[in-house]
């Protein structure tokens, strides 16, 4: 006879299990049905199965997350050094990237945001466009031609009026840029329509050509840094893509959705959104570049890495200046990297070395701290019926 | 300018300070000090708009994919 | 106390040691008549009159 689905829920609300399993193992006994006798045995099975399936402590999971990794970034080296395009926007793949994420680089060689939009602005291709444009850096070259005018020692600028208003921007927002941008006078002629003149402050050709260099690094709209935005249909939403990443800027500019916008560079993310937010970034970066190679890495090697990471609140990476630098042991800093000067520092210090750690004690040959060598039997006085 | 919350990110899991007295039982739980906690800086954006101050244990609510839901404690320092 | 769970390198390790203590002429604490240290060392683990423990800190 089967059991009711509350009795099934009160047999099993209980038990120390994931949600995930508890919900699987709910859905699947109703679906089946079955009867008490059979669920307090699929209990016992399930919960038997769970207890070893689960990391017992002195195991060594480090090494085992470091070689799961690492066996397939062998095979990556091999393979790749490709760039491979998102929506015509190259993005570096492969082990590079990976080193780049494990590195914790402040910017890495292409950073990207995937910009998703408020609703209203979605499903509206000119309005995505609007966005669009707003986050694009613009400069001088996108909407005009300068001509360096040596006899007059000016700079005439030619502005081109439908990409302006494509762009949605006027020429007296262009002449404020330039003048804040530049500090010079410029002054547009009534004669001819969409002009520019640009005279330097002392009329030398050395400022004159200096100035004509400066002009283009000014930013007359959007955000500096962002070089290129795609727009992209993702279902029936327009989604845009950046080459070039500035999180902070993007998330206060109108119609765009701060709660799905993305970049990749883990250290931004982690100084706007925290680092619980760059700890799913390290992992979700990871996967991708895994994925993307056609590699399966379980996520629980990449998810110990990244709390490793991000364990002592701030992103930090695995390497000299990060995890392995930071180790307490002299032996096990110097067995990673410049040894003589760490041994060297140690002595002149005179610090004591307390052998805790694995690289420690098999340097100096003795049994580690890890799975049986990290047991020590006591005899138990008495002797039979179990422990008092 | 906009107000955006972090909280409602996609990618910031749930986060929240937890009570003064529950904070004996968890370490008792998991039989460790405050000190081995893992860190959240008290400069972190979420942090902050929590207004957590030095000392207090964050609870955070993360959703994982391999077990669905699961907590983890952050201890807030400088 | 009920029986205390150990995990698999303390179980390992207890076994370890109590097979070599009988392996060396040491009374077997339950009634077998097996002569295999290491069988006697794992049943004896299962009754639970093996008289090692571990020590944690």
């Amino acid at each position: 006879m089967a059991i009711s689905e509350a009795t099934i829920e009160s047999m099993i609300k209980d038990l120390e299990l994931p949600n995930n399993i508890l919900k699987t193992l709910r859905d699947d006994a109703l679906k089946v049905g079955v009867s008490k006798k059979e669920m307090e045995a699929i209990i016992e099975r399930v919960m038997e199965s769970y207890k070893y399936a689960c990391v017992e402590p002195c195991e060594a999971v480090g090494v085992v997350s470091a070689q799961s990794i690492g066996e397939p970034g062998t095979q990556m080296t091999m393979r790749t050094f490709h760039y491979a395009g998102v929506a015509e926007i190259n993005v570096t793949l492969g082990l590079p990237r990976l080193i780049e994420i494990v590195d914790a680089r402040k910017s890495p060689s292409t950073p990207m945001m995937t910009v998703a939009l408020d609703e209203g602005y979605s499903t509206d291709r000119d309005k995505a466009k609007n966005v669009a444009w707003d986050i694009e850096a613009t400069h001088i070259e996108h909407l005009a031609d300068v001509t360096t005018d040596l006899a007059n020692m000016q700079l005439i600028i030619d502005l081109n009026g439908k990409i302006l208003y494509q762009r949605n921007m006027n020429i007296d927002d262009i002449a404020d840029k330039l003048r804040d941008g530049l500090g010079v006078k410029i002054s547009s002629p009534d004669a001819v329509e969409n002009q520019l003149i640009i005279t330097p402050d002392a009329p030398s050709y050395r400022e004159l050509l200096q100035l004509a260099k400066n002009i283009h690094a000014v930013t007359l709209k959007g955000i500096e840094g962002v070089k290129r935005v795609v727009i992209r249909k993702d279902g029936d939403e327009y989604t845009l893509y950046t080459e070039g990443s500035a999180l902070k800027d993007v998330l206060l500019i109108e119609g765009v959705d701060a709660t799905r916008t993305y970049t990749n560079n883990i250290v931004e993310t982690y100084e706007v959104f925290g680092i619980e937010a760059a700890r799913n970034s390290i992992i979700k970066e990871a996967v991708d570049t895994l994925n993307e190679q056609g590699l399966t890495v379980d996520i629980r090697h990449l998810m110990l890495v990244a709390d490793i990471m991000t364990c002592d609140g701030e992103v930090k990476q695995i390497g000299r200046h990060g995890i392995s630098g930071e180790k307490a042991s002299v032996f096990a800093r110097a067995a990673f990297e410049v040894t003589v000067n760490h041994l060297l520092d140690a002595g002149m210090r005179g610090d004591v070395d307390e052998l805790n750690g694995v690289t420690e004690n098999i340097i100096v040959g003795q049994p580690i701290k890890l799975g049986t060598g990290d047991v020590r039997l006591i005899s138990k006085r008495s002797g039979r019926a179990g422990l008092t | 300018m906009r107000k955006i919350s972090l909280l409602d990110h996609n990618s910031v899991p749930k986060h929240e300070i937890i009570q003064v007295d529950d904070i004996k039982s968890l370490l008792e739980k998991y039989q460790i000090e405050k000190g081995q906690l893992p860190k959240l800086k008290e400069s972190d954006p979420v942090a902050k708009e929590l207004e957590a101050a030095v000392g207090d244990i964050v609870k955070i609510t993360r959703i994982s994919q391999t077990a669905d839901e699961s907590l983890y404690y952050r201890l807030v320092i400088e | 106390m009920s029986k205390q769970v150990y995990t698999r390198y303390e179980r390992a390790r207890i076994v370890g040691a109590r097979s070599l203590q009988i392996s060396m002429g040491a009374p077997v604490l339950i009634d077998d008549e097996s002569t295999d240290s290491l069988y006697l060392a794992m049943e004896e683990l299962d009754r639970d009159v093996i008289p090692i423990t571990v020590k944690r800190d």
